[in-house]
């Protein structure tokens, strides 16, 4: 490891805020499931020593301590002695100020969409010293990014794409808007997601706009497919005559991760598939 | 104020709600050509073969058609049971909601959303069911706790209102909390709203908004007279208590059907008595009339705009209608009190 050169460091973490990272921190505390995965997978997972409740993925982080879940308590992680906090963006600045104020190091990763995910990615590999790992992962995803643009743009959905809805649940129609990672990912596979075209990132949706757009497929993450098929008024929908309702799981394309980037060719696939049977 | 004044209102409310149903129901975030919108509601009326309309006819006739009556329904029957609590209170400040219905209802939904229950493979059903029971339990509830203290005292009723309000509220906080998985959609529905809701839900609210209107209807006149001190209404033959707790049933049963399908819209059941005692006086054979068709005439304009004023997004109407409702109330208020005129 090529630790002991690199700390300390300074660095400018994704709140544009200066931190100082004297050594290799061995004491992580993650404040959101997204960077836990990130953290884990530049193979940092060994130096966190608590989380979030809502934090699980990897297996791993089921047996670690918790320390709240949006509201984090400040005694717990006082009484865990970490030498670094990470948090993402939602971290509440009436948190981050007091966590400065205990003398407690914070640095906040912030992606905004996929190539920030990289960007991400590699910082963390910096903060927490493992850079190696973390160099070796971003290049591996970037090619695999690359590979899905060449495969879409000089495939069958270059022209035109698969549309798309995405919902949580079946009873009301809300959906991820523009700019979500969701909505990133779709596009990025060669689909198009039907909820851009609403305010917001997390829209409940006018059901006649949808019964309107008559998705080609729909990407479910809670609720049963067959639950949103036999829903009154949708038999004509495309998506449910071609029985092409896919249960997802919500964690992984909802958290700016790996996993995430690594969906993409598998949305691409599954979008080639809905194409393949008309 | 004469008669044809109060006629001519009526009249113009009356002519009014046909309109406004059919602009509604003709505009949306998917926009037909309104031939077509017309075709389809001939043809499902008169039981014909809708299938070379397409999704259209799904649009207008399952979504729009019973979308729109039911937010002229819902809004007449919150401003019938607010010109009734507030006749039963003889306080301008009472509305739909003072006895605790909306407190009850929202503890019900908040349970059925929270908990993820569904009612015959139906979240949305069991939330309507859960809210109804909850809003006509809870002012049962409070009607017999004031019961218990004595005489039926309606500062008594309005405080027990608000305290039984109170103790649910931190429950519905805590169950927010607790689910908070959920709490986008329990905050949402708190606001109000007819998203979703179709003709099941119209079928459901409607027979309990007749019902109720039609009951505070052949009491208007005992209405008039709980406007009079309790001991003169008295000596006049009305038999107070069991007046009062008639006219709470009515209004609450109003009030309970209304945000079992519709969630908590404010302002509509608090404002509209105002606004049509303000041109009909306060005789309630005009009142409630008055209240039933301007409310109807009310909300269905605000749920048009809470579905396509940034469609494809959804608003909620609660918000709508206090939006357009606070500064329009200000706005009598101040003219009122210019004129020398009390509400």
């Amino acid at each position: 490891m090529s630790g002991y050169r690199l700390f300390p460091q300074t660095l400018v973490d994704g709140a544009k805020r200066i931190v100082e990272i004297p050594k290799r921190p061995t004491r992580i505390i993650s404040l959101s499931p997204g960077i836990t995965e990130l953290l884990f997978s530049v193979g940092a997972g060994k130096q966190v020593v608590a989380v979030t409740t809502w934090c699980n993925y990897p297996e791993a982080v089921k047996s670690l301590p918790k320390v709240g879940d949006m509201n984090v308590n400040l005694e717990l992680v006082v009484s865990l002695n970490p030498d670094l906090i990470v948090a993402d963006g939602s971290l509440q600045p009436a948190t981050a100020e007091r966590l400065d104020k205990l003398g407690l190091p914070v640095f906040v990763i912030n992606p905004k969409d996929i190539a920030g995910i990289l960007d991400s990615l590699e910082l963390l590999g910096r903060v927490t010293g493992n850079i190696d790992t973390s160099q070796d992962l971003v290049t591996e995803l970037t090619q695999l990014l690359s590979k899905t643009r060449r495969r879409v743009e000089s495939g069958p959905l270059a022209e035109k794409p698969v549309s798309v809805l995405v919902l949580f649940g079946t009873d009301q129609l809300y959906s991820a808007g523009r700019g979500t990672f969701l909505d990133q990912a779709i596009t990025r596979a060669g689909g198009y997601n039907i909820a851009r075209e609403a305010e917001g990132s997390w829209p409940l949706l006018s059901e006649e706009f949808v019964l309107a757009a008559d998705p080609e497929v729909v990407l479910l993450t809670y609720g049963s497919p067959q639950d949103l098929a036999s829903r009154p008024n949708w038999q004509g929908v495309a998506a449910v005559q071609n029985r092409q309702i896919h249960s997802i799981d919500p964690d992984r394309f909802s958290r700016p991760t790996a996993r995430l980037i690594r969906g993409i060719p598998e949305l691409y696939e599954l979008f080639l598939a809905v194409r393949g049977q008309k | 104020m004469g008669a044809e004044k109060k006629n001519l209102y009526i009249t113009v409310v009356l002519l009014l709600l046909p309109v406004v149903i059919i602009i509604a129901v003709a505009t949306g975030p998917v926009r037909l050509p309104w031939p077509q919108t017309a075709a389809i509601i001939w043809t499902a009326l008169t039981g014909g073969d809708l299938s070379r309309f397409g999704a259209n006819s799904l649009i207008v006739f399952n979504l729009r058609l019973p979308r729109v009556l039911l937010s002229a329904a819902v809004g007449a029957a919150l401003s019938v049971s607010g010109a009734a609590f507030q006749a039963l209170f003889r306080n301008p400040l009472a509305d739909p909601y003072v006895v605790g219905v909306s407190a009850g209802a929202a503890l019900g939904a908040t349970v059925a959303i929270g908990f993820g229950l569904a009612f015959a493979g139906s979240q949305v059903l069991a939330t309507s069911i859960l809210a109804f029971v909850g809003a006509l339990g809870v002012s049962y509830l409070v009607y017999r706790i004031s019961r218990g203290a004595g005489a039926l005292s309606s500062l008594v009723l309005l405080l027990a209102g608000m305290a039984v309000s109170a103790f649910l509220s931190a429950l519905i906080s805590l169950i927010m909390v607790l689910e908070s998985r959920n709490l986008s959609e329990t905050v949402f529905w708190l606001m109000g709203g007819f998203t979703g809701r179709g003709w099941r839900e119209l079928f459901l609210a409607l027979p309990l908004i007749f019902a109720g209107t039609a009951g505070l209807w052949f009491l208007h006149k005992e209405l008039n007279l709980l406007l009079l001190p309790e001991d003169e209404a008295r000596s006049l033959g009305l038999n107070v208590a069991r007046m009062k707790a008639v006219v709470l049933g009515l209004g609450s049963l109003l009030a309970a059907a209304a945000v079992a399908v519709s969630g908590l819209i404010g302002f509509v059941g608090l404002i509209v008595p105002h606004l049509v005692r303000l041109i009909t006086g306060p005789d309630h054979r005009y009142l409630l009339v008055g209240s039933f068709l301007t409310g109807a005439v009310l909300l269905v304009p605000a749920d048009l705009i809470a579905r396509t004023w940034l469609a494809p997004l959804e608003l909620p109407v609660g918000a709508i209608t206090s939006l357009f409702g606070g500064p329009f109330f200000l706005y009598l208020l101040l003219k009122a009190k210019k004129e020398g005129r009390g509400f």
